[in-house]
């Protein structure tokens, strides 16, 4: 695992100097020092949230029983435990800083691949917190009403192509 | 500098911060203390890895902004209706980076450049569901190569689906959400 996990920075960091010298020859040096200032900016904003997202689900994952978590959300949990992984999804609201911590926090406490791309569709598609904070506003809320209502089999239909992809794999 | 100072403390960070405080103080009680170290370890090792991944990930976003400015996917996205017009937002959405901040000003500026409904949906089911940046930041670190390709191919269909739904309401409920009301 260590391995395969180390191809994958190296991949990331040689893919981000291939686009700054891309950038560097389209755009000018200026618009790339801009671009890795931005960078910097955002790294600077989101390591301390990360550090005190973690610690949190590190904490959450030791306190829940896993048993509970398998019995409502495991890979045997059937409609049920599809239909609860779209409620829990829908409602956590916050950004992928805390959320993607949350899935690797219930993964390991034996949530089943299906229920957690059902949760990761539901949270992705009606993020309470974003349609609150930037879509009505910006988009109105009949736009977002419509958007919500289109959105609704969503997370169902993740799960039976998921469902269908893992029967294939496996 | 104080300006980002006071953006990276702000109230969500507070309200993450006492979460912390308040889980890891029922874990030393309720568990004892190895289990708390425990966890602690398990989550520096968490930080330690995700780190590197981040750096090189928030660089690739601000680069590839750079280069594709959202007026490149507006030139796009505007003339094209039907299941074409919203193949092509399903692709621009994924393709996106950046969070909310930068997407949904886009999103305004396709809505008043005359963009269906259903494209607009689709742009931003797509930008939510199969956005690369989140996927290659996030959901490949964290949870695998494996987990997120099979969540991915799961999820292609999804942009196209909530667009066709959404054009499927009266073309009066449609007429004032365009007008943002």
């Amino acid at each position: 695992m260590g391995q395969q996990m180390d191809v994958g920075v190296v991949v990331l960091w040689v893919l981000a100097i291939a686009l700054g010298i891309l950038v560097c020859a389209k755009r000018g040096r200026a618009e790339t020092a801009h671009a890795g200032r931005r960078a910097i900016e955002r790294a600077v904003q989101i390591l301390p949230r990360i550090a005190v997202a973690v610690l949190t689900a590190g904490f959450v994952a030791r306190l829940i029983p896993s048993d509970v978590v398998v019995e409502h959300i495991g890979p045997d949990s059937g409609l049920s435990g599809t239909l609860i992984a779209m409620l829990v999804g829908g409602f956590i609201p916050a950004g992928p800083i805390i959320s993607f911590p949350l899935v690797v926090v219930l993964s390991h406490a034996g949530a089943g691949t299906v229920q957690l791309v059902t949760l990761l569709t539901a949270w992705s598609v009606f993020a309470i917190h974003r349609v609150v904070i930037y879509e009505i506003p910006l988009m109105g809320a009949r736009f977002s009403a419509i958007r919500l209502v289109s959105s609704l089999p969503l997370p169902l239909i993740a799960a039976g192509l998921t469902a269908l992809i893992l029967a294939v794999i496996r | 500098m104080k300006v980002l100072l006071k953006q990276t403390f702000d109230k969500s960070f507070m309200i993450f911060a006492v979460l912390a405080v308040v889980t890891g103080t029922a874990c030393y009680l309720e568990l004892g203390r190895a289990e708390f170290s425990a966890a602690i370890a398990g989550d520096a090792a968490l930080v330690a890895f995700l780190v590197p991944k981040l750096g090189a990930a928030l660089l690739v976003a601000a680069f590839v902004q750079a280069l594709l400015p959202p007026s490149f996917f507006a030139r796009y996205m505007g003339d094209e209706k039907g299941i074409k017009g919203m193949a092509i937002a399903a692709a621009g959405g994924t393709v996106t980076p950046g969070g909310p901040m930068t997407s949904f000003p886009l999103v305004t500026v396709l809505r008043d450049s005359g963009t269906g409904i259903g494209s607009l949906v689709s742009y931003l089911t797509a930008w939510t569901t199969t956005g690369l940046q989140r996927i290659f930041m996030w959901e490949v670190p964290l949870m695998g190569a494996e987990f997120a390709a099979v969540r991915f191919i799961a999820s292609m269909p999804l942009a196209i689906i909530a667009g066709v739904l959404a054009r499927l309401f009266p073309a009066a409920i449609e007429a004032r959400a365009r007008q943002g009301e």
